[in-house]
């Protein structure tokens, strides 16, 4: 470990555009801050985090280092933000996100929506898809190099020429901002100058298996698993919904739990009746009050 | 009292040769006749003309036999008297006593109030000249106790170039005693008469007796002695700044690129910040024009999300539009428009120089480059909405105008507060959803491949569910769906749901990310 001390002496005692880089950005995970020089996300940095397809939890990797950023560290807090006291610290803004930020999730994962921007660069004035890689990573690069803003979320699809993640990673040292750049896992075996890499892949309990590909000070090619129960966006989700008339289920029902009650649901109408709910969700007909076997196996859970 | 004169010699051919270039007017002569008609003469004559061996009151049918390649233009008033109101307002940044002498061609400024503002009357005069400069005028300055003395020196440095400044009263009747009569704005015959009885010079006045001067010459001239020299008030009718802030250029050429405008831009936007310190004020939207001749214009409308005037900040934004789209047709003439201001909210400046918070540009400004290249729409903020339906449930926020938004948030903070009890329930079940909202949100639901088991990047197995989602009657937009957690053999977690009433189609709604 005496050579890991060594690096972080370097690394926390160079200093990049007046601001110092030592202390890194917790990432929120345990496992992941052990595995980073400087224990989280480097500021003032290119990371570059490869990973196929949305919903498999790349979002909540940066949600808890984001949300620290802006000095928000517990969650489900519903406070009313007023004018005066909108702080400036941790603005963040996205760039060319594949679907709309949800608003409700954001705020619930901590995240201040009043110092969060989103630029969606497609726009019909771009119609090529080349002029919006162009447009995306020229907000990117102004934002970064502006100093108005802490961090930078850039998602692209495309192959990008080696000089414009040179001049992103300028952009960020300069204007002493994190840039995390989105992109599919084939680019792993392209060149980069980003400090970082890491290819996330689904692990098979439904986790994050993160293969940190490259990194400062460090040997590559490390591991570190995320269970889903650490991404609190999925272990949620994935959380079976408390219902009320639990009790009367009859054994021969499909696990599926009755219509939950929802809170939104207007008190005068009464709850659909089981045996017809059914019915109608799975296109069943209720004939003479008995059930019709449940068609496809498959929707059951957990079998 | 303490007065700037400027005097503006070649105010004709600077009206229609600035912003063009030196290189470019070195080579090509430009005159601007006046007279009547049928035999109209040389009024005006850059200075090429002059080295082509034009001279001011020659025939311009003599003028054209001499010089070949001669631009001649008829010589228009009311644009010369625009400029010199334009300037005069731009002017006004340095004081609010500003007077514009249209029969002499002059700006008189008052700056005995303001000069220890701008550092003194030698940085104050330096301003001055750089503001001229910039919108492409040749001035020349003459500063004086009393404004007439301060005209009479300006006019002066035509053929001294020494005397420019006088600061006590009493030292003014020797100063001016060498001034000749021609430059007072006198008629012809007034000076004739005079220079015919050896009368040439101020000093030649001061020794005649007043009286039959008087007799002679009427008021005029002994009212102007004395103004002159202080012995008489010399009241002034200072400009009133107007509502609007309107400036135009016409060019001589058509322009085909947008960076030979851009220089022509920049005086404009100085103008307009001028115009904007002079009022105190800032805006949010200036909009550009141009003229492409037959009618066909364009219009670009600049907006800023924080009050701005500078013109840095307006050029960037112009250009970023004609990055964006460069332009449609040559362009003969070009303005620049702006009508709603507000106050304007100076920045603080960081103590501490060179420290990264002063490199930092604010965040409004970013945003407002960022617009202008790829659309007013395309930057944007989410907001949480009140509304369990989740397509309602967010807000696109596009924050153009900071007041509004401003105000927006006090309306929902009163709205909040007055029906807080609706509020407690409906945060109460805002905390039952908590989690359990997908981080990725499509703008229109997809509908699914496969009935029985849905298909998305391979088939979904249902994880959780159902989440029962219904009503929503009164804006005629109710759902009434069953919403599951799935997950396809990728590991994605998806957000997917069917109508319950009639629907064996499958929709995907959001992504857990």
């Amino acid at each position: 470990m005496a050579a890991l001390g060594v690096f972080r002496i370097g690394d926390d005692g160079h200093t990049l555009g007046g601001v110092a880089s030592g202390k890194g950005i917790k990432t929120g995970f345990t496992q992941l801050d052990d595995a980073l020089i400087g224990h989280g996300w480097s500021k003032a940095d290119l990371a570059e985090i490869l990973c196929d397809g949305c919903g498999m939890g790349e979002l909540s990797l940066l949600l808890p280092a984001i949300a620290q950023l802006q000095g928000r560290h517990q969650p489900h807090r519903h406070h009313v933000q007023t004018i005066k006291t909108i702080p400036t610290a941790g603005r963040c803004i996205w760039i060319a996100p594949p679907y709309v930020p949800y608003a409700p999730a954001l705020e619930d994962a901590g995240i201040d929506l009043n110092r969060l921007f989103i630029v969606d660069t497609g726009n019909k004035d771009a119609p090529t898809k080349d002029a919006r890689v162009e447009d995306a990573f020229w907000a990117a690069e102004q934002s970064l190099a502006s100093g108005a803003v802490e961090c930078v979320c850039i998602w692209t699809a495309s192959a990008i020429a080696n000089t414009s993640l040179r001049r992103l990673k300028h952009a960020a040292v300069t204007g002493g901002a994190i840039c995390w750049l989105m992109r599919p896992t084939v680019f792993a075996q392209h060149a980069s100058p980003a400090s970082l890499r890491i290819k996330l892949t689904a692990s098979e309990d439904g986790g994050l298996m993160l293969n940190i590909l490259k990194r400062r000070g460090l040997p590559p090619n490390k591991l570190v698993e995320l269970r889903h129960r650490d991404l609190p966006c999925l272990t949620s989700a994935r959380r079976p919904i408390t219902t009320k008339p639990a009790t009367s289920r009859p054994t021969s029902l499909p696990p599926h739990s009755p219509p939950y009650l929802s809170p939104y649901s207007p008190p005068h109408l009464p709850p659909t009746p089981l045996r017809e709910w059914l019915g109608r969700t799975f296109g069943q007909t209720v004939i003479n009050g008995h059930d019709a076997p449940v068609r496809s196996r498959s929707m059951a859970p957990d079998r | 009292m303490f007065w700037i004169a400027l005097h503006f010699p070649q105010l004709a051919i600077d009206c229609v040769s600035r912003g063009h270039g030196e290189t470019l007017l070195s080579s090509l002569p430009l005159v601007i006749h006046a007279g009547p008609a049928q035999r109209p003469t040389l009024y005006a004559l850059n200075s090429a003309a002059r080295e082509a061996g034009l001279k001011p009151g020659m025939a311009l049918a003599a003028a054209r036999g001499v010089c070949g390649t001669l631009t001649a233009l008829p010589r228009t008033l009311d644009k010369e008297e625009s400029a010199l109101r334009r300037l005069a307002i731009q002017l006004a940044q340095f004081t609010p006593s500003v007077t514009v002498d249209q029969a002499s061609h002059g700006i008189v400024l008052e700056v005995s109030t303001t000069m220890t503002l701008f550092g003194g009357i030698t940085q104050l005069i330096g301003e001055v000249r750089r503001t001229v400069r910039t919108q492409g005028f040749q001035a020349l300055v003459g500063i004086a106790p009393t404004p007439m003395a301060a005209q009479l020196l300006a006019r002066l440095t035509q053929y001294q170039p020494s005397t420019r400044m006088c600061r006590d009263v009493s030292q003014l009747s020797e100063r001016l005693a060498d001034v000749p009569l021609a430059l007072f704005n006198w008629p012809h015959e007034t000076i004739n008469t005079l220079a015919t009885l050896g009368l040439t010079r101020i000093k030649d006045l001061y020794q005649l007796p007043r009286h039959g001067l008087q007799q002679r010459f009427g008021d005029t001239v002994l009212n102007d002695l004395d103004r002159a020299r202080g012995l008489a008030g010399d009241p002034r009718q200072y400009i009133v700044l107007p509502e609007n802030f309107t400036s135009e250029r016409e060019f001589l050429f058509e322009i085909h690129e947008s960076e030979r405008l851009m220089p022509f831009a920049e005086a404009m936007f100085v103008e307009m910040e001028g115009f904007l310190r002079a009022r105190g004020a800032a805006t949010q939207t200036a909009v550009v024009t141009l003229k492409h001749g037959r009618n066909a214009t364009t219009q670009i409308t600049l907006g800023a999300r924080e009050p701005a005037r500078h013109a840095s900040h307006w050029l960037r934004l112009l250009r970023e539009k004609f990055a964006r789209a460069d332009l449609a047709a040559t362009v003969v003439e070009m303005s620049i428009q702006a009508d709603q201001f507000c106050p304007y909210l100076a920045e603080t400046n960081n103590l501490l120089r060179n420290s990264l918070a002063n490199k930092q540009e604010s965040v409004s400004n970013l945003m407002d480059r960022l617009a202008a290249r790829l659309g007013e729409k395309a930057v944007y903020q989410v907001e949480v909405n009140n509304d369990h339906r989740p397509e309602f449930a967010w807000r696109k926020r596009i924050d153009t105008n900071p007041v509004a938004a401003a105000s927006g948030q006090i309306r929902q903070r009163q709205s909040r507060h007055y029906s807080s009890a609706a509020t407690s329930s409906a945060t109460a079940a805002r905390r039952a959803t908590v989690g359990r909202r997908p981080s990725w949100i499509l703008r229109e639901p997809r509908a699914l491949v496969g009935s029985d088991v849905p298909q998305y990047h391979g088939p979904l197995t249902l994880l959780t569910g159902p989440e029962r989602i219904e009503t929503g009657w009164w804006d005629g937009k109710p759902v009434a769906r069953d919403y599951f957690v799935a997950q396809n053999p990728q590991q994605e977690v998806c957000w997917i749901y069917r109508d319950y009433r009639f629907g064996r189609q499958w929709y995907l709604h959001g992504l857990f990310a």
